[in-house]
């Protein structure tokens, strides 16, 4: 048994950060240090210099434009990319739309739509969630009626993430309400600027637009934007939630925000010492590497298994699980290491949606150390993580249903 | 042994619980956060005309008589309501600590704040000093009859309101000694004296404060030279108290509305509040909600009589409790709430920020842990 990487990993990783330290962007990076959401420009400008690179699509077959590497290669690059603060790569269009349409499109779709995500020109949303169909999924309403060449899509989607800037959106609709209801379900590629389609934006309790409702009022859809087979939606639905499940980890993330949390321990004080001097503090930034250490381990060793050409199994949903809390409480830990500072907020996007009075322009929030106010927006904005994508609770399902057989 | 409330208690808790739920809606409340001074007047007028701001002060300053057990009831409806009106800084640190120093300019400056005329803000923290109350770099120098101020504080709540500022000065000794503080009333308009507003991630209105060669009279001096420590951290105690009633008050409200809500979400064709998983967080939560109550009328009582050492570990103990299994509640509120808990348009996201916030003032979880375990082991 062995756990090092090979000398080629290594190679690997000392390629990837070189190319990081060389081409990203100082503002992105201080901006995604600090702790703030990366936006649709400085998405857009990573994703520029990673296609520039040929490396915005690594795990697509090559003839899309992948990049060939093996599995621990992209777990290397994924976690040096969060480790040298890059902002992540959109998700929802490189990870869940573009291996669907490589698996079930049509060589037409796949001609008309994987291009323009790798020249940065097109942004996908997905739209699942409805306000009564969340975890139960499969309850979904929103409804595509055919007509001649067209489906006519009524309903509404919800937690919409980036629907502000998407061009596109791939959706789930019901075709056939009469049939169970996992049966009755068909994928659909919609654009955003078809008439009929109107967005609410939804602010989140860190102060940005995390989301939106998306309205579908008689949008028409052209039939040959339906992926994969009328009714037989659930099985596309599902393969997209299965790519990318290493990931889903976010160990690459967690190495990261507990790195900060001791810079940011190396600054704050207590008693006339800093806090990393403390032994209290060190026990907890302790009891949260021990954490990291079993998650990365058990991250390597589903690697080590698909690397020999085993099949996921629903075993890996532990990685999900375990993850998404282990962030979770970094960054609380983090907030909690400022002291008084992890306090004051920039209550002022927020409120000026909801409120039309005007913005809290006389907030001061320079007094603060850099670090303080990112901190506190991304541990507000990592409570989704146990919630979307899967909650805890349902990861918990599956493996007691799945993995224990009970 | 009696747990009962007395008629006066019950109909104070009545009227705040009675004002929040039928005039304090999330509108009134945004109105308050938005407004330059961090709080609506109109409600603050309210509080004065109900007596409500004298309500656990003593009558020697113009109070109505009441303690601990008035200002927990006043908390529990305030926490229940989100109230961001500054009654913390105005009675608890600030009317509490001159009640407790007294003196006639303490005594007028309270009967003005029990009036709504005057408002106070207590400027004790400082950036170094984490949650130490004791650590204090901001200095008062004698300079002939005057008493000069310099240094920075930090978290200074309702600093931007503030018509005067008591400030926690290091008269003598060194920068962490329990001996060497003194008191001083600084109006805040006094030249040197510069305000670094923000808010709060709950809503409060807060602030530092800079003091750059603040000169102030020898009567600006509060209490007995370089002996405040003591009246300093009692009013900390009540206050860091005053901040968990708060802290029962919003978990009375997630609790009671994550029950309603898992009873009519539905999903796989029936409420969540069916699953049996979820039934026990809700059973979690309601357990927590009650020793929170405990531990808080526990240490209510304490302020109101006990000794020190005791004020001392009943106080840490309801701190600790509200920095784990108070934010363990908050956050499984979230979580059971979905995307939904997820929003700023919905309250759950609010009362979970206001328990974080109520974790943090006057020392949070670590910070009483180790106080606790010090006052045990000094037993
Ligand atoms: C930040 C964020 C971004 C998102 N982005 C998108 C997006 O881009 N597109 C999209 O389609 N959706 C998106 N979602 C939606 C996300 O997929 C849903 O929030 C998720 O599926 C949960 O659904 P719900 O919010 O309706 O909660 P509900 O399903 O109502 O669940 C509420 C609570 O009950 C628990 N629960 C539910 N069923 C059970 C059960 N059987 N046993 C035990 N517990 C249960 C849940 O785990 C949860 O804690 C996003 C959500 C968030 C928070």
């Amino acid at each position: 048994m062995d756990m090092q990487e090979t000398a080629e990993d290594r190679a690997f990783r000392a390629e990837v950060a070189g190319f990081i330290a060389d081409k990203l962007p100082a503002d992105i990076r201080t901006r995604v240090r600090d702790g703030y959401d990366a936006g649709r420009d400085d998405t857009r400008r990573w994703h520029e210099i990673l296609a520039a690179r040929g490396w915005l699509v690594p795990s697509w077959p090559a003839e899309w434009g992948g990049a060939g590497w093996n599995v621990m290669q992209r777990h290397i690059f994924e976690e040096e990319c969060a480790l040298g603060y890059c902002p992540p790569v959109h998700g929802i269009t490189i990870g869940m739309l573009g291996p669907v349409l490589i698996r079930y499109g049509t060589e037409a779709q796949k001609q008309r739509y994987l291009p323009a995500i790798l020249n940065v020109r097109e942004w996908w949303c997905q739209g699942y969630s409805e306000p009564g169909a969340g975890s139960d999924l499969a309850s979904l309403k929103t409804e595509a009626r055919r007509d001649g060449d067209a489906y006519i899509v009524n309903g509404s989607k919800i937690w919409t993430s980036t629907g502000e800037w998407a061009t596109h959106m791939f959706c789930l609709v019901r075709t056939d309400k009469s049939a169970k209801p996992q049966e009755g379900i068909s994928f659909l590629l919609i654009d955003m600027k078809t008439a009929g389609i109107s967005i609410r934006p939804i602010h989140a309790i860190n102060g940005h637009r995390l989301f939106n409702q998306v309205f579908l009022d008689n949008v028409v859809v052209p039939v040959e934007n339906l992926v994969h087979k009328e009714n037989d939606g659930w099985s596309v639905a599902k393969s997209l939630l299965e790519h990318e499940r290493l990931n889903l980890s976010r160990v690459g993330e967690s190495k990261k925000r507990l790195h900060r949390l001791k810079e940011i321990a190396r600054v704050e004080r207590e008693g006339g010492r800093t806090l990393i001097e403390q032994d209290w503090f060190r026990r907890k930034l302790a009891a949260l590497e021990t954490r990291l250490r079993a998650l990365d381990a058990t991250v390597l060793r589903f690697i080590a298994r698909t690397q020999s050409g085993a099949a996921l199994d629903p075993s890996v949903s532990m990685l999900k699980l375990r993850g998404s809390q282990l962030v979770q409480d970094i960054l609380q830990a983090t907030v909690d290491a400022l002291g008084y500072y992890g306090l004051p907020f920039d209550l002022s996007t927020a409120l000026s949606d909801s409120d039309p009075l005007g913005g809290l322009a006389d907030d001061d929030l320079d007094v603060l150390p850099d670090y303080a106010a990112g901190a506190s927006v991304s541990r507000f904005r990592s409570r989704a993580f146990t919630i979307a994508g899967g909650s805890s609770e349902v990861q918990r399902n599956v493996m007691a249903k799945q993995v224990l057989k009970l | 042994m009696n747990f009962d409330l007395s008629e006066e208690q019950r109909l104070l808790s009545d009227s705040l619980r009675r004002f929040v739920a039928d005039r304090y809606d999330p509108d009134q409340r945004r109105r308050g956060v938005r407004d330059p001074r961090g709080f609506s007047q109109d409600v603050w007028s309210t509080f004065a005309e109900l007596g409500w701001l004298g309500a656990p002060l003593p009558e020697s300053v113009g109070g109505y008589g009441g303690g601990a057990i008035e200002l927990m009831l006043t908390m529990e409806a305030l926490g229940r309501g989100l109230v961001v009106e500054p009654f913390v800084a105005n009675v608890v640190l600030g009317a509490g600590l001159l009640a407790h120093v007294g003196g006639k300019s303490a005594e007028d400056l309270c009967a003005r704040m029990i009036a709504g005329e005057t408002q106070l803000a207590l400027a004790f923290a400082e950036p170094q000093a984490r949650f130490d109350i004791e650590d204090v770099a901001t200095r008062a120098v004698r300079e002939g009859d005057a008493w000069v101020i310099d240094g920075r504080k930090s978290m200074v709540l309702n600093a931007r309101a503030a018509d005067v500022l008591i400030v926690v000065c290091r008269t003598s000794g060194a920068d962490r000694d329990q001996n060497g503080l003194s008191l001083f009333i600084v109006e805040a308009r006094t030249a040197g004296v510069s305000v670094r507003p923000y808010h709060n991630h709950d809503g409060a209105s807060s602030g530092d404060v800079h003091f750059a060669r603040v000169r102030v009279g020898a009567d600006a001096l509060l209490g007995r030279l370089d002996e405040a420590a003591p009246a300093l951290a009692e009013a900390i105690d009540r206050a860091a108290i005053a901040e968990c009633a708060a802290a029962v008050g919003a978990m009375e409200w997630l609790v009671e509305n994550t029950i309603a809500y898992l009873k009519t979400r539905v999903q796989f064709g029936k409420p969540l509040a069916s699953f049996q998983v979820l039934q026990h967080r809700l059973v979690d939560m309601f357990v927590t909600l009650e020793e929170m109550r405990s531990l808080t009328i526990a240490a209510a009582l304490a302020l109101q009589g006990g000794a020190e050492t005791e004020r001392g570990k009943a106080v840490s103990a309801a701190r600790v409790h509200l920095g784990s299994a108070g934010r363990a509640l908050a956050e499984d509120a979230i979580q059971m709430h979905g995307g939904i808990g997820m929003t700023d348009e919905f309250p759950v996201g609010h009362y979970y920020k206001r328990i974080l916030a109520a974790g943090t003032l006057f020392g949070d979880h670590d910070h009483h842990l180790g106080r606790l375990g010090a006052l045990m082991a000094a037993d």
